[in-house]
């Protein structure tokens, strides 16, 4: 069944775009509610500042390379996601929330919440392959952020100071690992 | 389930890149961020960190000993009715449109090209408050991407502020019947336009169309009270 994209997708182009008048548009319909609810529920405005923008950096990075795609529209789906940043936060701190723990501070549908979800799950599942990445060999972590940055893989091998061919497999080995790391741990 | 290698790769890239090996895109929108966190989050810590604090600081106020938090409340709350009673009876406040305009300003970020192009023209003449010169642009920006939302509204304020009132009017009110972020805004600035043209009637009806929970809500009610 195709997907019914909601018009407000050109938000997601235009974080994609660094067009500065979406993204300043965003800050200005946006940053103060998160602000007021935030700074209400045992936060301050730093604490708001940085929900809101790893909350737009988190919507970047699923648009840029996982396709985002938006069902739904932006404003909601945008606080609901930095409602959700704060009180995991929150949890962290082990502050008690002050407010109901419901999604009920703004009206949302359905289908906010269910980009919200992905977005989430998402941001879990990078997580994940962050931690496990992080628990590789140093060659392998050398290898596989080499090959991140998408350079030539003989360039690599040069620098590495290695042959292409054992580049080639170790890099796939390496890849391999990582994967397994992770599924293992039931993503 | 077992992945190939391509599929394998795609999945490492996709979560990893951005952490990992952001390119020079990934980081000019941090970058981005980063410069408009000071202009929306102005630090008032000290303010903020003093209203959290704790029961037990104390002022005086007329001999006796409040908590500071009541006294702050109270305060802010004189202050507050002082302020809407100002607004509504001001005698001196004949110009509604003008003090009640929104949207003044666009932000534009400064960009590594020798050119900018036709919207950053916009947004710097609609900055200066120059619309006559940013009319243009806008519709030409607007020509060329109609169902884009943000231009047909900052367009559509050109128009009512440059005397094109009923042609502003035309895009407000489609983007009133859409859905986009821009909907209510568009029924404020409907509303204004009116006003403009000393229209109260019309002006209350579309003040009427806005929700108080929305941005604009609570102006739209202190208008309607002013134009009553």
């Amino acid at each position: 069944m195709p997907k019914n994209i909601h018009a407000d997708q050109s938000y997601i182009i235009g974080l994609l775009n660094n067009d500065s008048m979406v993204i300043n548009d965003i800050y200005k319909r946006c940053a103060g509610k998160i602000k007021s609810y935030i700074v209400f529920n045992n936060g301050t405005e730093d604490d708001a500042a940085d929900i809101f923008q790893e909350a737009l950096v988190d919507i970047y990075n699923q648009a840029k390379y996982k396709s985002l795609e938006l069902t739904c529209p932006f404003e909601p789906f945008l606080l609901l996601i930095c409602k959700r940043k704060w009180l995991n936060e929150l949890k962290k701190r082990s502050v008690l929330q002050v407010t109901k723990s419901e999604d009920d501070v703004y009206d949302v549908g359905e289908d906010t919440f269910a980009m919200a979800e992905q977005l989430e799950d998402e941001n879990k599942k990078s997580a994940l392959f962050l931690a496990m990445f992080e628990q590789l060999g140093d060659r392998c972590k050398e290898i596989i952020t080499w090959s991140l940055k998408g350079e030539a893989q003989e360039k690599v091998a040069e620098a590495l100071g290695v042959t292409y061919g054992y580049l080639r497999k170790k890099k796939s080995e390496c890849m391999a690992s990582l994967m397994k790391m992770v599924q293992d741990k039931n993503y | 389930m077992a992945m190939n290698e391509e599929e394998v790769t795609k999945e490492i890239y996709s979560n990893l890149k951005y952490k990992l090996a952001p390119d020079e895109q990934d980081k000019a929108f941090e970058s981005g961020l980063s410069a408009l966190r000071k202009d929306y989050f102005s630090v008032h810590k000290q303010e903020t960190g003093n209203l959290h604090a704790d029961d037990h600081v104390r002022v005086e106020q007329g001999g006796k000993i409040i908590p500071l938090k009541i006294y702050l409340k109270w305060a802010t709350g004189i202050a507050a009715i002082l302020i809407v009673g100002l607004f509504i009876w001001a005698p001196w406040n004949t110009n509604l449109y003008e003090d009640y305009a929104i949207s003044r300003t666009l932000s534009v970020a400064e960009r590594g090209d020798a050119k900018a192009d036709v919207l950053d023209q916009a947004a710097k003449k609609y900055n200066n408050k120059d619309y006559a010169s940013a009319k243009p642009l806008f519709a030409e920006a607007y020509a060329a991407k109609p169902e884009d939302a943000m231009i047909g509204y900052y367009y559509a304020i050109t128009l009512v502020e440059t005397g094109e009132e009923e042609n502003g009017r035309k895009i407000l009110s489609k983007l009133f019947e859409g859905e986009s972020v821009f909907k209510y805004d568009a029924a404020f600035y409907m509303a204004l336009s009116y006003i403009k043209q000393d229209q109260k009637k019309d002006a209350l009806i579309w003040l009427d169309k806005i929700p108080e929970s929305t941005t604009n809500g609570k102006a739209a009610g202190e208008l309607k009270q002013k134009l009553q």
